[in-house]
């Protein structure tokens, strides 16, 4: 396994330590995750378009590209309702 | 990053597999929003495998729809509403819900093509109409 360095500025340092014991894990666990779970968008490009092949042929529906953009607004509306209710609080 | 959970119930993968659009538009675009989850749950997932044979398989080829296994509490939940009427499939979707909603930083609905189920659970919905 290779070893990394990083070197990081202090406040980045404390804010992962915190966020590491908020979740009872460590730094390193915290940054394992985060790689793990975090896609590029150009992954995220291609899980979409297998996804809409895959749907094509076993359930013979073809997502547009619009279709997919609308349900996009729609997604990130409730998501910024959401956010806005908790900004409230 | 506040992250959105969907959950789809079994009305809703039996949808999904059917050809339904909007639950086809939801996968395409779950894959491309960095800050949305899709669920489902595993009690769902076999009483859709009942229903549709290949559900499973299927399902597991998109790879952006994530399987919730309730703890025994949750089961023990969806086994009272499933005395008072509620199909199990929904019952699971209800409490996969309110599991997921335990996190502060997350937000969690229902994704559902029969919103009126879920009316008086206190579940938030999220209606795909066609």
């Amino acid at each position: 396994m290779p070893d990394v360095a990083l070197r990081l500025p202090a406040e980045v340092a404390d804010r992962l330590a915190v966020l590491a014991a908020a979740r009872d894990m460590s730094m390193l666990a915290v940054i394992e995750g985060f790689v793990s779970s975090t896609s590029t968008l150009k992954e995220r490009r291609e899980a979409a378009e297998r996804a809409r092949e895959s749907m094509a042929e076993h359930f013979g529906y073809c997502v547009s590209n619009e279709e997919s953009t609308h349900m996009g607004r729609r997604m990130q509306a409730v998501a910024a309702r959401h956010q806005a209710q908790t900004d409230h609080l | 990053m506040t992250v959105a959970h969907f959950v789809l119930d079994t009305p809703t993968l039996m949808g999904l597999v059917g050809g339904n659009g909007q639950v086809c538009s939801l996968v395409h675009r779950a894959c491309l929003e960095a800050d949305a989850r899709l669920w489902v749950p595993r009690l769902s997932l076999v009483e859709a495998e009942r229903e549709w044979p290949g559900t499973i398989d299927h399902v597991a080829e998109l790879r952006v729809i994530h399987t919730f296994d309730l703890d025994y509490a949750g089961a023990h939940g969806v086994r009272l509403l499933h005395r008072e009427g509620v199909p199990i499939g929904i019952a699971a979707a209800i409490h996969t819900t309110r599991d997921l909603l335990r996190d502060p930083e997350s937000d969690a609905l229902v994704a559902t093509v029969v919103p009126e189920s879920y009316e008086g659970s206190g579940i938030r919905v999220f209606y795909l109409d066609r």
